[in-house]
């Protein structure tokens, strides 16, 4: 699905990933840690598209196509959804009045009300939110966990296949988190990808990846199974160092 | 020509007259109205709101005055694409009141938001709030928020924002895949329409129409 290969991206002069190189494949669910600041947002930046972050080389596929070559809304038209660790808000715009257009913009095709709010409905009863939500400001007045429920609900109505988790379980709650990401795994087939960035393990007990990788001065120094998640909690990030490329089994 | 509001009293304002007089609890609404100068007197122990919504280039003047025990608020939005003149005056005389102006709105032209308030000397327990934020795309916007006090006891604040579109409010609906013109005109519309549905529903979805 996504194909990463030789990435360097700088952000105000800085380069933050040096020969960054990643695959990603249908179904897979591929974690990626690493200490703060290190770049892991950068990652999820790059693929969305923001345009203040400069890619000095490399190359980026998804589905075989050059992604650094298409438009940001392209690129989630194409199926790609990116969960921030601080979700945007937005006064004065609905999630109704948002997600109507987002469909409309997929579709070509005017999203009937009725139809829409049957669906919202069902959404919001599925992951125990109030149907009030789809009519407030975008995360307006939301806690860190109302917001990240919120990115959900739309990721529900917008039905992505590769979805980018940039530190979901930042400011949750143990029991909010285990509820996203319980919700995130009943939302998974073979045919949708994770991406997980995270410096913790708490989420990954309960979306279990495939694959873990840790990522240090800007390029993975270390690939393995959930044991190498469990070995960064239990030892640290100090471990590893760049120029080494373990891979742990 | 003269109007006066009783308790109650909901006034869609589609001609315009010299003054007004409150007595009791009220509301105006406005919508595009023409050659607009409009002086409204609230008398004491009443409430008036007020909601305006503007899409004409056509400037307005609106003077409150309170005496004893009176609330007033004026929410305003509007979306201007030439020239457009909005003065407001607001003159407290007595003890006991407040007046809280929201204004909300998109400039592709020029605007020039004249907010003034006054607090007579000697007068105790009174509040002036003014919150003014602005959307310029292709356009200007000129805000002058001004507030005499001449009291020791008043609460008086303003704050006024006035900017571009926001890149990571962009960035977020476009990763939506929202079209950038549409992401733009949603914003827009949330400036114009969804500030006003916070204050008001009944008059946001009159405008809406």
């Amino acid at each position: 699905m996504l194909k990463i290969k030789d990435l360097s991206v700088a952000v105000d002069d800085k380069v933050i990933l040096d020969n960054f190189s990643l695959d990603i494949n249908d179904g897979e669910i591929v974690a990626l840690m690493g200490p703060n600041g290190i770049g892991k947002s950068t990652i999820c930046k790059v693929i969305m598209g923001d345009p203040n972050y400069k890619v000095l080389k490399g190359r980026v596929t998804y589905d075989g196509e050059d992604l650094l070559k298409m438009p940001i809304e392209e690129r989630s038209r194409k199926g790609i959804y990116l969960v921030s660790q601080t979700p945007t808000e937005i006064e004065g715009v609905t999630n109704a009045e948002m997600l109507r257009v987002s469909l409309e913009c997929r579709t070509g095709v005017h999203t009937n009300f009725f139809e829409f709010n049957r669906k919202v409905s069902a959404i919001c009863k599925k992951l125990n939110i109030p149907d009030s939500f789809i009519h407030r400001s975008i995360n307006v007045g939301m806690s860190g966990g109302e917001k990240k429920k919120n990115e959900l609900l739309q990721l529900y109505v917008l039905e992505p296949k590769f979805i980018i988790l940039d530190e979901l379980d930042s400011g949750l709650d143990v029991d909010s988190l285990k509820e996203l990401a319980l919700s995130l795994v009943d939302y998974m087939d073979s045919s949708k990808s994770i991406l997980i960035i995270t410096h913790h393990t708490s989420i990954l007990k309960y979306i279990k990846p495939n694959s873990v990788h840790i990522l240090k001065q800007g390029s993975i120094v270390a690939s393995g199974d959930f044991t190498l998640a469990e070995e960064i909690e239990k030892n640290g990030f100090r471990t590893y160092e760049v120029g080494e490329n373990k891979t742990y089994e | 020509m003269n109007k006066i509001l009783m308790d109650g009293d909901k006034l869609f304002l589609e001609e315009c007259y010299d003054k007004i007089e409150v007595h009791g609890s009220s509301i105006i609404f406005i919508k595009d109205l023409d050659n607009f100068k409009l002086e409204i007197n609230v008398l004491d122990n009443s409430t008036l709101y007020i909601y305006d919504f503007s899409t004409k280039n056509v400037d307005k003047e609106i003077t409150i005055k309170q005496n004893n025990n009176t609330k007033v608020g004026y929410v305003h939005t509007f979306k201007i694409e030439g020239d457009y003149k909005l003065k407001y005056r607001a003159y407290i005389n007595g003890n006991n009141n407040s007046n809280e102006v929201y204004i909300s709105g998109v400039s592709k032209g020029s605007v020039f938001l004249d907010v003034d308030g006054t607090v007579k000397k000697q007068t105790v327990l009174n509040s002036l709030n003014e919150s003014i934020k602005v959307l310029t795309t292709n356009g200007k916007c000129f805000v002058s928020p001004i507030l005499h006090v001449s009291s020791l006891d008043v609460i008086a604040n303003h704050n006024t924002a006035i900017s571009n579109i926001r890149e990571d409010e962009l960035f977020y609906l476009l990763s939506k895949g929202i079209s950038k013109e549409s992401a733009v005109a949603l914003i827009e519309d949330g400036y114009v329409y969804g500030y006003m549905k916070k204050y008001s529903e009944e008059f946001y979805n009159y405008i809406k129409c």
